[in-house]
């Protein structure tokens, strides 16, 4: 009986591992594959077409086609992340100072409660 | 030497408000979810652009960044208009949240944009137009901050004053792009793919959404140092500090 469940356990776990491990190692393809894609930086054809606003400016020119686009795009979606986690746990630290100043101001008014009884 | 029964229901109301409203956490949930489908979109649905390449990826939360931060305005207006008027106090946080939610959006519209730029225009950042108002605007709301942080008791009007400075400047950058050609892209919404555009619309739901949990978070929060501060004055007041 004991054997069956160790088996059973070892079973789950070496199953659960694999799926996770192919899953993330898809994953990390689907992005690596697609950031492949899109780094690729424009063709000559396209390069004469660029609209009003998306132009390098004079400064900038030279240096646009060095610089690394998937580093870019991680910082900003890692930045809005970032931005997002950071004032939830604001608001959360903020909720339970409350929280506990209200707990406080409670026994506080307990404590003189039980006195008067 | 007792509590006011008042301060006592005030007491257990506010302990009441502290517990998770069924409303924002399925709000909270359908904003993460449509967040997380927009992020999903922008990099696997939606086509590379041609000229751009990789890098445009950032203009699908870039933009309803900056669509949530103009949603602060009629908050803005709201609360610090109200406030000067009639002087409640639950107009001044309204104010207070709408400018909190626009600076956190301000900044991330402020960080996105230049990293976007160092590709397609090759420099961080140009005093263009739209971009020198959109930093005005971010940093006259900081300075609502500083001020209702640091000032006395006159704190609240001079940052609806401020509040309303920035509302004015809000006006300017939304229209900044349509009056003056700058090197920031003009309004190219319409124009877009019919994939592209559809991420684009889920990432200003999900963005849009996202405002709304966090303006009702920041405004529960707001109630609640409101009344907590209420309980403190009536527990001094009764003598029960010790």
């Amino acid at each position: 009986m004991v054997m069956k469940t160790f088996v059973r356990q070892m079973y789950t776990r070496i199953v659960s591992t694999f799926v996770l491990t192919t899953g993330l190692y898809l994953f990390s393809w689907v992005i690596v594959s697609y950031t492949d894609v899109f780094a690729q930086g424009p063709s000559e054809a396209t390069k004469a077409a660029i609209a009003e606003g998306f132009k390098p400016v004079e400064n900038g020119k030279p240096v646009t086609e060095e610089v690394n686009a998937s580093l870019l795009v991680v910082s900003a979606y890692g930045m809005f992340a970032l931005a997002f986690v950071g004032y939830l746990i604001h608001l959360g630290r903020q909720q339970a100072r409350l929280a506990h100043e209200l707990v406080e101001l409670g026994s506080r008014i307990d404590a003189v409660k039980e006195r008067e009884s | 030497m007792t509590l006011p029964p008042k301060a006592q229901i005030e007491l257990f109301d506010s302990h009441r408000r502290l517990t998770v409203n069924p409303w924002l956490m399925t709000l909270s949930i359908l904003a993460v979810g449509l967040l997380m489908l927009g992020a999903w979109m922008a990099f696997f649905y939606a086509p590379g652009e041609k000229v751009m390449g990789f890098v445009q990826k950032i203009f699908y939360f870039h933009v309803p960044a900056a669509w949530s931060m103009m949603l602060s305005a009629p908050v803005l207006a709201v609360g610090s208009i109200t406030y000067l008027i009639t002087r409640r106090d639950l107009w001044d946080r309204i104010a207070d949240a709408g400018v909190e939610l626009a600076i956190l959006f301000g900044i991330m519209v402020i960080i996105s944009g230049p990293l976007w730029a160092r590709k397609a225009w090759g420099v961080f950042w140009v005093w263009d137009v739209r971009l020198t108002s959109t930093l005005v605007m971010v940093l006259t709301l900081v300075a609502c901050k500083i001020v209702r942080s640091y000032s006395g008791p006159q704190s609240k009007t001079i940052s609806a004053g401020l509040s309303i400075l920035a509302l004015l400047n809000a006006v300017f950058v939304w229209y900044a792009v349509d009056l003056w050609s700058g090197s920031h892209p003009p309004k190219l919404v319409q124009k877009l793919e019919p994939r592209m555009f559809a991420t684009l619309w889920v990432c200003v739901g999900g963005f849009t959404l996202t405002y709304i949990a966090l303006l009702w978070s920041r405004l529960r929060i707001g109630s609640l140092e409101t009344a907590v501060e209420r309980i403190h004055m009536k527990v001094t007041e009764a003598g029960l500090d010790n």
